[in-house]
């Protein structure tokens, strides 16, 4: 498990990260989102060992990770700025890592790379950036790390290569039970390949959650009745938000779902229907219910 | 060493610099085929032309290796440091910090002793394999200060990578690392010399209290020291050796601490802290400034231009380095007001130098509290020494000897006292005129001293009943050595040599010292004969005491017979028929003319080379022609044209060789075997008095013949 306590970060005047906490529990894959400068980089550096943090502390199941070579040994990080050496190809960057990842696996490197149809013997400073990334990616995953650490894992990359990443992570994952960190400032690129994902902005965690509670635990209910009324008829229901057009309202909704519908069931509706939300509408919702301006938030996503 | 070393990034490292390893290495290399030009060309060559190689000249190649090449290499290991996500990308590495910085700093080794392991041993190969006289003890001392001078700039380099974020300022960071401490040792030394110049003449008075003064202690420091007060390095000096590791270690453990303490989002900044960009930014500003205070001090307060330029340059130089470091105007104005610091550090220079000064007089010696002298070469840490076998087998032998006779100690101690005693508000009154050694009890000083000719006279009489000194002025060369006679080969050398040898060993001290040229500056430019002597003929005996070249010049005259006629036999044995036959073919031409012949002819021996010196003449095509036309007799023959001298060939070819020393007139041939070259041939003629008065009578009736020697050109 990685767990951050406190933890500060620095640059000059700049505060990057504020007294984070976190916990990411081992195999599964965590999601991190935020704007530019929200402090995901800096978090993933300081997990994987990069930065010494100012204050507090990040740990992997109990040891800190900074300059430590076991713990460092136990996780891998791809940067969103990647580093190949000059003019090297996939074979000599491959000869890198395993000279000092104890668990590189050439075997594990060579299916990778015939998955990927990339050549392991062209110069990685030919290639696209899309190619680029898939080459980072598959020296990541031949390391065979307990934690696989990705800054902006999908930039750059076309659909198709974006599914195949993503399948090998999960491969990864169920196979080794590794855990799998991936920031973005795309929710709807994490919404569907993670099990937790939280928010990160001006250098804190703002939320956290576990993806499938988040989506069945928030939902939307529009529901009409014959009389006058207004918000205060649904007292007894956990809202983060109610809008009332003519007759019919939206609610939405914190809780057990069955409990809710059979709740407003019972105040005889003419009209009830309960609708998913999607994880953005999710989000929307929970900050405003923090108090935070989600387009303020997640800039980028609104435009 | 596990804990210092990483196998992975070891290989992976010496993988990395394999390239520039490699390449630098086969560069250093190719020099070795100047050099094994150079020495095949003098195989067989009489010493004359040759000379056994320094330091001074040993050092250069191998020297600009270690600077380039140290530099170079380690700014490829931790060049890295110098870019954010390279940065990022090691310090994500599952590899301790003090490894991979200490497996870098091997790596860089390794890969620089390869490349001067690799040059050194094919160096001293050619001299093997072309049996070339070479103080291979020397070499191996040059040798080990460049791997400790290469260990010097790695560890500099490294420590200005910790610090710095950019390769411009690890490039200034290093040269600081390198040069300013020492520069800073040494302008101190030179500002004391500046305010009391015979505190001690060339050994200045502060190098005496410690080591870290001592420029010549510093392998990669001294060649650019040396512009500053003129020193070279002993490269045999095992405490020089043990000094400039010491403080490479030094530097390497200190660039380990701040390699440590560096973090990888310094990146791209200038340097990891603002004291280190400060301290960059004053040493960089502090040289010229540094020079202008010793001008003022050592000349007086000078022209108000000069005092404006160099406070400008320095101005500049500070300001401009903050601007280009940082990429900042803002920076480079806020950083303005420190160049005061560099004012201040000047002023305390100036305090410091007339400090240690008023110090260094306070030291007492007495009868008491002096142990022993050593005599002290004045000029004997001058650069060009290092370029020179200039000193004396008798000179290096006699250097180390410490006199400690009571009388001698008390001439030492009154002298010592009369100088500083001497000095007042306006300077010296006895001028000191020997440097000496003086061993304490404590502390050892060099010092100028003033003796009077009485003093020095009585010294040179308690040296001479000294046996160490006897031993070391007349006794004849050990160890390894080579011979040189003139017109001699090596081989035919080394036979007059061993007579030589034989024959100086049984003469008396004073007979030995008549044997000996005068040792001196000049002597290596000298022309091998003794001005005013009757000596044609020299031996030079070069060897090798220690790691100390020498070079001894002895003249062959009466005093050793037997070998001066073991060289005549040789002489006359190589090249009495060549001479007969050259001086037959000359004749023929003077007398019937054809195809023009080129030669000199020179007369070396006693009162005929007193008495014309030089004297050479050519019958060159366009000579010839020209003296033709001033006669107006083209068709005539050279025996008509220049009957003296066609009756001195005749004389010459008429008479055979002796070895016989006090017989023989030595002669001298040049004939020109190419257009660019000759042979110089020597034979010992046998001419009888009457003959040697006819030549000097035909030279003298010669136009322009005077006092001077005589060229037809």
């Amino acid at each position: 498990m990685i767990t951050a306590k406190d933890l500060t970060k620095k640059f000059d005047s700049f505060t990057a990260l504020n007294s984070l906490n976190c916990s990411i529990p081992e195999g599964c894959i965590y999601g991190m989102v935020g704007s530019n400068g929200a402090g995901k980089s800096t978090l993933l550096r300081l997990i994987s060992g990069i930065y010494r943090a100012d204050g507090g502390s990040v740990e992997i199941d109990g040891k800190n990770v900074y300059d430590d070579p076991e713990v460092k040994n136990r996780l891998v990080f791809v940067p969103d700025e990647l580093y190949f050496l000059p003019r090297a190809n996939l074979i000599r960057m491959a000869r890198l890592y395993a000279s000092v990842y104890e668990r590189f696996s050439y075997d594990k490197f060579k299916n990778l790379v015939r998955t990927f149809k990339l050549s392991p013997t062209a110069n990685i400073g030919t290639f696209s950036k899309g190619m680029k990334r898939q080459a980072a990616t598959i020296l990541a995953l031949s390391c065979n790390a307990d934690f696989i650490l990705f800054d902006e894992t999908f930039d750059g990359l076309d659909p198709v290569m974006r599914n195949l990443v993503k399948n090998l992570l999960y491969d990864d994952v169920m196979e080794r039970k590794a855990t799998a960190v991936i920031t973005s400032h795309s929710l709807r690129e994490l919404e569907d390949t993670c099990d937790q994902l939280s928010l990160l902005h001006k250098g804190g965690i703002i939320f956290e959650s576990d993806i499938g509670n988040l989506k069945t635990s928030l939902f939307k209910v529009q529901v009409a009745f014959s009389g006058e009324y207004d918000r205060s008829k649904f007292q007894g229901v956990d809202m983060l938000s109610f809008t009332k057009h003519g007759s019919v309202s939206s609610l939405i909704v914190r809780g057990d779902r069955e409990e809710t519908a059979a709740k407003i069931k019972a105040m005889d509706p003419i009209l009830f229907e309960i609708l998913p939300l999607s994880l953005e509408e999710v989000f929307v919702y929970e900050m405003d219910a923090l108090g935070y301006e989600f387009s303020e938030v997640l800039k980028q996503e609104v435009e | 060493m596990k804990s210092l070393i990483h196998r992975g990034y070891f290989k992976e490292m010496f993988r990395q610099l394999k390239v520039a390893g490699i390449v630098s290495a086969a560069i250093l290399m190719a020099s070795n085929i100047v050099t094994f030009l150079n020495v095949a060309s003098t195989v067989g060559l009489n010493l004359e032309y040759y000379s056994i190689p320094t330091g001074g000249s040993l050092a250069p190649v191998m020297l600009a290796y270690v600077y380039v090449v140290g530099v170079l290499l380690t700014f490829s290991a931790f060049g890295w440091m110098n870019k954010r996500s390279l940065s990022d990308f090691y310090h994500g590495l599952p590899i301790k910090r003090t490894q991979i910085y200490f497996t870098s700093v091997i790596v860089i080794m390794l890969w620089m002793i390869i490349g001067l392991t690799a040059y050194a041993v094919v160096h001293a190969l050619i001299y093997v394999v072309l049996g070339v006289p070479f103080n291979y003890l020397l070499f191996l001392g040059v040798y080990a200060n460049m791997l400790i001078g290469a260990l010097e700039v790695v560890g500099a380099a490294s420590l200005a990578c910790a610090i710095s974020g950019t390769r411009f300022v690890n490039l200034f960071a290093t040269a600081v690392i390198l040069f300013v401490p020492r520069f800073l040792f040494s302008i101190l030394a030179v500002f004391i010399n500046s305010i009391d110049q015979n505190l001690s003449s060339s050994h200045l008075v502060v190098w005496s209290i410690s080591v870290f003064f001592n420029p010549t202690y510093n392998i990669i420091a001294t060649p650019y020291n040396s512009l500053l007060s003129f020193v070279s390095i002993d490269y045999a000096n095992v405490g020089a050796m043990i000094y400039c590791f010491v403080y490479s270690m030094i530097l390497v453990l200190l660039g380990w601490r701040a390699f440590l303490k560096r973090r990888s989002e310094a990146a791209g900044n200038p340097t990891t802290s603002k004291i280190y960009q400060s301290i960059i930014r004053i040493a960089v500003g502090l040289p010229l400034l540094l020079v202008l205070t010793y001008s003022m001090v050592a000349d007086g307060v000078g022209s108000l231009a000069f005092i404006v330029i160099m406070v400008l340059l320095s101005f500049i130089a500070y300001s401009l380095y903050e601007l280009i470091s940082t990429k900042s105007a803002k920076k480079m104005a806020k950083a303005m007001p420190g160049f005061l610091i560099c004012i201040a550090i000047c002023a305390l220079y100036v305090g410091l130098a007339y400090g240690i000064t008023r110090l260094e007089y306070n030291v007492k010696v007495t009868d008491k509290n002096i142990t022993a002298y050593q005599e002290i070469d004045d000029s004997e840490y001058t650069v060009l020494d290092s370029y020179m076998n200039r000193k004396s087998y008798s000179e290096i032998k006699s250097e180390s000897i410490k006199y400690n006779d009571k009388e001698s100690l008390e001439i030492i101690a009154k002298a010592y006292q009369r100088t500083i005693d001497s000095i007042d508000a306006e300077g010296r009154k006895a001028v000191p005129n020997y440097t000496v050694k003086i061993c304490r009890k404590g502390r050892d000083i060099i010092r100028a001293i003033n003796l009077t000719n009485a003093e020095q006279t009585r010294l040179e009489e308690l040296r001479e009943a000294d046996k160490r000194y006897v031993d070391a002025a007349y006794s004849f060369p050990e160890g390894m050595k080579y011979y040189s006679v003139t017109y001699l080969s090596l081989a035919e050398a080394k036979q007059v040599g061993r007579v030589f040898e034989e024959e100086f060993n049984s003469l008396t001290n004073e007979q030995k010292l008549s044997l000996k040229s005068n040792s001196g500056w000049f002597r290596d430019y000298d022309d091998i004969y003794f001005e005013g002597e009757e000596s044609a003929f020299t031996l030079t005996v070069y060897g090798c005491l220690g790691a100390k070249n020498y070079s001894d010049i002895y003249k062959l005259n009466g005093l050793t017979p037997r070998a001066l006629a073991k060289a005549y036999e040789l002489l006359n044995e190589k090249n009495g028929k060549k001479v007969k036959d050259a001086l037959d073919k000359i004749i023929d031409w003077a007398e019937n003319g054809g195809e023009h012949i080129d030669f000199d002819i020179n007369f070396g021996k006693s009162e005929l080379s007193q008495r014309f010196g030089w004297i050479s003449f050519s019958s060159s095509k366009y000579c010839n022609m020209m003296y033709e036309n001033m006669k107006q007799e083209s068709s005539m023959k050279f025996k008509d044209t220049d009957p003296e001298i066609y009756e001195i060939l005749k004389i010459l070819s008429k008479a055979e060789t002796t070895n016989d020393p006090g017989k023989g007139v030595l002669v001298i041939f040049e004939i020109p075997t190419s257009v660019y070259s000759y042979e110089r041939l020597s034979v010992n003629l046998d001419l009888s008095e009457s003959d040697v008065a006819r030549i000097a009578a035909l030279l003298s009736s010669l136009q322009g013949y005077e006092d001077e020697p005589v060229y037809y050109d």
